[in-house]
């Protein structure tokens, strides 16, 4: 639903009808999007600073006064469904990160893929867009960020008077209980036609806020960022087994998946390629990392986070990140810190605790002419 | 509501050629935002200046300056670059290759030695040319794993034929690539890859003073050779559509994409041309996107463009759709097509469309990369040095009978090269209509 309820939001509110949202913000030089994640929804609006009155009356229109009809529930429903088509059951990768969260989420809402499984879009109602609506949108439960070409005092004014006489609403804490630890690892196949083999592998991680972060978001680095990281220099170089190899550590509000990716070479077989895997993270979780690849890793954080903050949508999407993980944007400007804080023991101890067998999930993609898109 | 003001023009931030004596052109834009540099070396030659039935050479070539050059091993030279926090890519394009170097400002010298041991210090070892070319090789056949990528490739292949430049992907075709020999490479570089074929493009935060005096000591003995002239190219309209459809029985969507004949860089239609390509097809209130997606629900996402190279190239449009609906939004399509003749844009859509595209202009100068790709398409296309401040002007001016001229020449109802991924027989009944049909099983698609 709220994947669903951010299309929604573009189809017109009180002060501004249907399609006026973005035809006024194109038309005067800007534009706008969203999208949404699975603790959070974003939208953001690019715009010549002149527009800086007309967004902040579109922006405060449409959350206090959305107008949510039935022709335009149906409409953007259908293109949700089509959406889902295109990123998840026509798409490798979507089928298979979709398995991933299904299977390594039982209890917790991260089971849920943002787009909708197509029953559940299929049976939502207007009805049910309308209470979306009511439960979760007001100023109080959102962040603004703004970031360019303006002046903080009259900007204040500005949004005080736009959003200051809008109720707050009181947002139960309905997240579920943090998802227990795994018994073992479960490992799950999906077999369709494809040309390469190809694994997912996600460890149950800690919460994006927790301490333990700093020293998985160094692990991710140490093992697959750039050629020189373990993984991508032992598979796909040395060994010649994967085509490629990428590791992400998800920060979520609740504990989240630490991911490994990669697609295996034609000529090679899948359980080789698991036990050279297996290899690299048993290495790691025996002895500690090396201090100048310790550093290579800090180095590259540093150097992304200064990257990541080079655009003004840059600015606004790691502030709204930081606020939601941390409850504290200004830990955008700590990060470095607490990343050059973190010591080899505690990169060994975090590889001990996360990258374990029994916890985590498998998804193994099968080529086979045969095959249908969905998980066995 | 009245229209709000647009910028009348953005200022470029000033910038500095040199040329050093053994040809290479050197772009110095200076810029006082983040401590970053970005490093461009444009190389004039691309995966069109591959010898015939050599195709992926192009490519391969860039890959392998990246594994093994001066004083460095493939290993020690990946893992300098990361201990740096910095990025080093390399690529081949049809018109041009490049090397990209981004790295914090204190990091400047070394990202300097860095491009200079690329190019002209190459290894090219055969070991490192023979897993090169198993990982290329590897990777286009995951091509078929992606439905938009996959007709991409079938798009260049057919729209230009493999006569054409561009009809060989950049990528290059497996049996060539697999045919390929160290030789190959050495060729590629000894021809191409040379100091009066390239330009190195610098923006960031660094001083020209001493930055320059650094460039002409690493890159002074880079040796040159001979250039090679080319001639411009144009494609035949065919005289009727043509459907290619690539038969994936496990498709739930049908990849569709379309194109005609459109304009090469530099063409003297081009402003006109995006600004009724971004009334037609462009943002989220263009004409397609308006019909198709927010009036009929048939797509996520749907959109037009001109690809704007040396030669010749397409005006495209890509979308997807649920396979029962292929053919109703081919004809779709094509009523749109139509309206823009019995229904033309006015001033007030034109208007539109100009503002959106200055808004955005700015957007696409806010970093050093950005900026640097900016002066490496002015010198790839001999852009002249104010196009970039004349740009928003130059939108401005765009005029009703621009656009009423343009349209007919380029907004084409017929001609039309159509790939599409999707169930072949199931699509196969909704699409005849509109042109023959080329159906490719699917264990006869090959890369």
């Amino acid at each position: 639903m709220s994947h669903l309820f951010e299309h929604m939001m573009f189809n017109g509110s009180k002060k501004f009808g249907e399609g006026v949202f973005d035809h006024l913000l194109e038309s005067s030089g800007g534009n706008s999007n969203a999208w949404t994640s699975k603790d959070m929804t974003f939208y953001y609006d690019v715009f010549p600073s002149e527009c800086l009155d007309l967004v902040i009356d579109m922006e405060s229109d449409r959350m206090a006064n959305l107008s949510l009809t039935k022709k335009m529930f149906t409409s953007e429903r259908e293109i949700v469904k089509e959406e889902r088509r295109m990123s998840t059951e026509n798409s490798i990768t979507g089928t298979m990160w979709e398995a991933l969260y299904k299977h390594a989420f039982t209890t917790h809402s991260y089971h849920w893929p943002v787009v909708g499984w197509m029953d559940d879009l299929n049976a939502m109602t207007l009805a049910d867009c309308k209470s979306f609506y009511r439960k979760y949108y007001s100023p109080s439960n959102a962040i603004l960020i703004v970031a360019g070409d303006v002046e903080f005092s009259p900007l204040i004014n500005k949004l005080e008077t736009a959003y200051g006489a809008m109720l707050p609403v009181i947002v139960d804490d309905c997240r579920p209980a943090i998802e227990p630890g795994y018994s073992g690892e479960k490992k799950i196949e999906i077999r369709r036609q494809a040309e390469l083999e190809r694994w997912l592998m996600g460890y149950l991680g800690c919460a994006g806020s927790h301490p333990d972060t700093s020293a998985l978001d160094i692990i991710q680095q140490i093992m697959a960022d750039g050629d020189s990281s373990r993984l991508v220099k032992k598979l796909v170089h040395d060994a010649k087994i994967a085509i490629d190899v990428s590791g992400t550590f998800h920060w979520g509000i609740d504990p989240d998946l630490f991911l490994f990716d990669f697609r295996v070479r034609p000529d090679v077989s899948g359980d080789r390629a698991l036990q050279q895997f297996d290899d690299q993270i048993d290495q790691l979780t025996e002895k500690l990392v090396s201090p100048r690849e310790f550093q290579k890793a800090k180095n590259q954080l540093t150097s992304q986070l200064i990257y990541e903050l080079s655009t003004q949508l840059g600015k606004c999407t790691e502030i709204s990140n930081y606020h939601m993980v941390f409850n504290d944007h200004k830990m955008v400007f700590r990060m470095i810190d607490r990343y050059m804080s973190v010591t080899r023991q505690d990169v060994l101890r975090a590889a001990q605790t996360y990258l374990r067998r029994d916890n985590r999930i498998i998804i193994r993609l099968i080529p086979d002419q045969n095959g249908t898109p969905h998980d066995s | 509501m009245g229209h709000l003001m647009t910028p009348d023009r953005v200022r470029f931030p000033d910038f500095e050629t040199r040329t050093m004596a053994n040809g290479l052109r050197v772009m110095m834009m200076p810029i006082d935002k983040m401590p970053l540099v970005s490093v461009k070396c444009l190389i004039k030659s691309g995966s069109t200046s591959v010898e015939k039935g050599k195709s992926g050479s192009a490519l391969l070539t860039l890959e392998l300056l990246k594994k093994g050059c001066g004083k460095y091993s493939a290993d020690k030279f990946s893992e300098a670059i990361d201990f740096l926090g910095g990025q080093v890519n390399t690529g081949a394009a049809p018109d041009y290759s490049i090397i990209s170097a981004d790295f914090l400002q204190k990091d400047l010298k070394l990202a300097l030695h860095f491009v200079g041991s690329m190019v002209m210090k190459p290894h090219f070892s055969d070991p490192e040319f023979y897993a090169a070319q198993q990982r290329v090789s590897a990777a286009i056949k995951g091509i078929k794993d992606n439905p938009s990528s996959l007709s991409a490739y079938f798009f260049q292949t057919y729209f230009y034929g493999f006569d054409h430049p561009y009809g060989n992907p950049e990528n290059g075709i497996l049996r060539e690539i697999h045919a390929l020999q160290p030789e190959d490479i050495r060729s590629f570089y000894i021809r191409h890859i040379i100091a009066n074929n390239a330009v190195l493009v610098l923006t960031g935060k660094f001083q020209i003073e001493g930055t320059f005096e650094k460039i002409a000591d690493i890159f002074s003995s880079w040796h040159t050779g001979e250039i090679h002239e080319k001639q411009r190219i144009t494609i035949p309209l065919l005289s009727q559509n043509r459907l290619i459809v690539l038969d994936k029985s496990d498709a739930v969507q049908t990849d569709i994409l379309m194109g005609v004949p459109g304009i090469y860089q530099n063409h003297p239609d081009t402003i006109p041309i995006l600004v009724a390509n971004s009334l037609f097809g462009g943002g989220f209130t263009s004409r397609l996107n308006l019909e198709i997606r927010v009036k009929r629900s048939l797509t996520y996402s749907i959109s037009s463009g001109f690809t704007r190279m040396f030669h010749q190239g397409a005006f495209t449009i890509g979308t997807s759709t649920k396979t029962e609906s292929t053919g109703e939004m081919i004809r779709i399509i094509f009523e749109e097509l139509d309206r823009l003749r019995s229904d033309p844009p006015s001033d007030v859509e034109i208007r539109e469309s100009v503002r959106y595209l200055c808004g955005s202009f700015p957007l696409s100068l806010e970093t050093a990369e950005q900026l640097s790709a900016k002066l490496t398409r002015m010198a790839l296309y001999d852009l002249p040095a104010d196009w970039v401040n004349d740009y928003i002007p130059s939108l401005k001016a765009v005029t009703v009978p621009d656009i009423s001229t343009i349209l007919p020449r380029y907004f084409l109802r017929t001609g039309y090269t159509c790939i599409l991924s999707g169930i072949g027989k199931e699509i196969e009944s909704q699409i005849k209509v509109f042109g023959d049909i080329t159906m490719i099983s699917g264990k006869d698609i090959h890369l």
